[in-house]
């Protein structure tokens, strides 16, 4: 049994029993946090099983010239002798992250230090600043460097690679040596990782979701960590420190795993009909098939109890052990999730004057079942006002996301059933809206769908 | 599987009529419910929606509902035929093949779609599912690199693509990859571009529907 195993370039450390297993060589992987099972292919083909406790995807990013024939910011100085300028380019497809900058300014205070008889400049859209590059960049100009900051389109590198900058006030036409800063991008295996690991991808094809309950190094899967290029170009930015503090959380973690939610959730397996509907929607990963019963299972440590599984299961076939979420018939209902909305209502001075509205708390918005709008309608909820969370703050990834195509998709049959416009409402709020949240009761009590 | 989707809900009702007291709602457990259109949560889920719809219209409708296994074989349908005797109408969210198995199990009951059949397709994506097989019973995988000319492509030509081809996407929908894109591209992964400079003769469409509504007989178990 490992503590943690590397799924890319293992880091070292004294306390945690860690494997590195290549990214290619992954099979499989089973369990939840605590007792992960990895099957991969050793170095001669044989295909192994390891137990371990956590995961952390390690895998280091692709580096692209964005155009050929030029020097990177991670080549060596050219001779220099034989052309008229240096010129350096940054953020030239997407912006480059802050450590690219570092190199970059490091680059061409050394280029000009040697070759002082040379022009260098350096074009940039977005100079972004870490450990010391506010020194550099200082230094660089004192240097005598000239920094020119473009839009795109206002910087054109011609084939022949004859750079011309234009802007209202300037117009430059150069011919030099190119030095760019390469475009970070994923991995090629990364996305096969991340479907063999069931995680969440996030923008331009890395692995860190851009979501405020995932900060930098987790994934939604518990366990499972994600560093370095596999998480995105600002990665690079603080590499040594994001390793060693996930390295001691996981240390901490494995002292004592706890479930995190107390009422767990079972799948019939004689209703299952293995679709992996769940297992696709579930953002924490915590779905896997039960090959004794041939029917999916929720592994409880890895449930964040979110519910999307029981809304979304086509064969409603999930539902939470001694569920005493029995359908209560009152009028005007508010649904609100206990991460945001609830939190809002918590903090609200006033409660007495919402006091004819029946306020209920959801683990996430994602987990409303259409059938229950339906009933809630029909038994004398005139309307149903369901609260969730701002997209990127949802706990559970994509819950505000679930819950608006199904609301929409309700109001939608309403319409066209005549049985009455806006009568379902999903609203997103934060923890700290708590006024947003005593103004939108009181207007939506009235009547005003406007909220 | 097969892919369906639900018809529109005005369809639904208009289709159910007036004429009736008590209705019974039939889902799938199988390929519908796997795509999403007929299993148990779209029954519960279209249950609701009507029981609300029906009570706003001040109209007395009981509605029951079960989910059934397969709908394509008697013995489930079997399972239900006290529900089924005791309703009005029964609507079933089975595909195409269901209703009439239902129909033909219970001759006495009117059974109605709830669903459009659409076509035997794989998932893509969460919600999303894609024709990949036309069913023409003859089956020419083999020749094509495992994709189909027949179902992936608009024209199912069968030796090569048609001048529609534009950067991999059909004339028909831009949306829709060009069959032969895909098989060239995996005759070239495979190395076995050669294979489809042959010519292939025109299909026999006799195994398909052109030969009339078939019928299959596995020799090693009928025993008619």
């Amino acid at each position: 049994m490992y503590d943690v195993v590397f799924i890319g370039d293992l880091i070292e450390s004294p306390t945690l029993k860690s494997l590195k297993v290549d990214p290619e060589l992954l099979l499989r992987c089973r369990g939840e946090i605590g007792d992960f099972h990895l099957t991969y292919k050793d170095g001669d083909g044989k295909v192994r099983e390891v137990k371990t406790g956590t995961i952390v995807v390690n895998i280091t990013a692709e580096r692209e010239k964005p155009l050929p024939g030029v020097l990177s910011f991670e080549d060596d100085l050219p001779e220099g002798k034989e052309v008229d300028c240096l010129i350096f380019i940054q953020d030239y497809q997407t912006i480059s992250p802050a450590i690219m900058s570092n190199r970059g300014l490091k680059m061409a205070i050394s280029a000009a230090k040697k070759f002082p008889e040379i022009q260098v400049y350096y074009f940039y859209r977005s100079m972004r600043f870490i450990k010391d590059n506010d020194r550099l960049f200082e230094e660089a100009r004192r240097l005598g460097i000239l920094f020119l900051k473009y839009e795109k389109g206002n910087l054109v590198i011609s084939a022949a690679g004859e750079v011309s900058y234009n802007r209202e006030d300037i117009s430059l036409r150069l011919e030099g040596k190119i030095l760019m800063a390469p475009e970070i991008k994923p991995a090629e295996g990364l996305e096969r990782v991340a479907r063999i690991l069931n995680l969440e991808m996030g923008p331009a094809g890395f692995l860190q979701v851009e979501n405020v309950y995932l900060q930098s190094t987790l994934s939604g899967r518990r366990g499972v960590y994600i560093l370095g290029g596999s998480r995105g170009p600002t990665a690079y930015s603080n590499l040594v420190e994001e390793a060693e503090y996930t390295l001691n959380e996981i240390g901490f973690l494995l002292q004592d795993i706890k479930p995190l939610v107390n009422d767990r959730r079972e799948v019939d397996d004689q209703k299952c009909i293995l679709c992996y509907t769940c297992y696709r929607i579930c953002p924490h990963g915590a779905i896997e098939r039960d090959e004794e019963l041939d029917a999916m299972k929720v592994l409880n440590l890895a449930c964040q109890g979110c519910n999307a599984c029981i809304s979304h299961c086509p064969a409603s076939a999930i539902s939470i052990v001694e569920d005493n979420n029995e359908l209560i018939e009152t009028g005007l209902r508010v649904l609100m999730c206990e991460n945001s909305a609830r939190t809002a209502w918590e903090r609200m001075a006033g409660k007495d004057r919402f006091s004819d509205l029946k306020i209920e708390t959801i683990p996430c918005a994602g987990s409303i079942k259409k059938e229950d709008i339906y009933h809630y309608l029909r038994n004398s909820a005139d309307r149903l006002l369901i609260l969730g969370c701002f997209e990127e703050s949802c706990k559970h990834l994509s819950g505000d996301r679930k819950a608006y195509r199904i609301v929409n998709e309700v109001n939608e049959r309403l319409k066209v059933l005549n049985l009455g416009e806006n009568r379902v409402i999903f609203k997103r709020l934060a923890p700290r809206m708590e006024e947003d949240l005593a103004g939108l009761l009181s207007r939506w009590k009235e009547g005003n769908c406007n909220l | 599987m097969i892919v369906a989707e639900q018809k529109k809900i005005t369809e639904i009702i208009e289709m159910l009529g007036d004429d009736f007291e008590t209705l019974f709602i039939v889902g799938c457990g199988t390929c519908v419910t796997v795509s999403m259109a007929g299993g148990g949560r779209e029954v519960k889920a279209l249950a609701e929606l009507l029981r609300l719809y029906y009570s706003e219209q001040k109209k007395d409708i009981k509605i029951e509902t079960a989910t059934v296994k397969r709908q394509c074989d008697f013995e489930f349908l079997d399972e239900i035929e006290e529900e089924v005797e005791r309703t009005d109408l029964v609507l079933s969210l089975g595909c195409g093949v269901g209703v009439q198995h239902l129909a033909e199990r219970y001759p006495d009951r009117v059974i109605l779609p709830g669903l459009n059949t659409s076509f035997y397709g794989a998932t893509t994506g969460v919600g999303e599912w894609s024709e990949r097989c036309i069913g023409c019973g003859n089956c020419v995988l083999d020749k094509y690199m495992g994709v189909c000319p027949v179902a992936r492509c608009s024209k199912g030509l069968l030796n090569g693509p048609c001048g529609g081809s534009q950067d991999g996407k059909c004339e028909v929908n831009p949306e829709i990859d060009c069959g032969w894109e895909l098989i060239y591209n995996r005759a070239v992964r495979l190395g076995k571009l050669k294979e489809l400079a042959r010519y292939e003769p025109p299909k026999d469409w006799q195994t398909y529907r052109d030969g009339g509504p078939r019928k299959l007989v596995n020799t090693e178990y009928f025993d008619g």
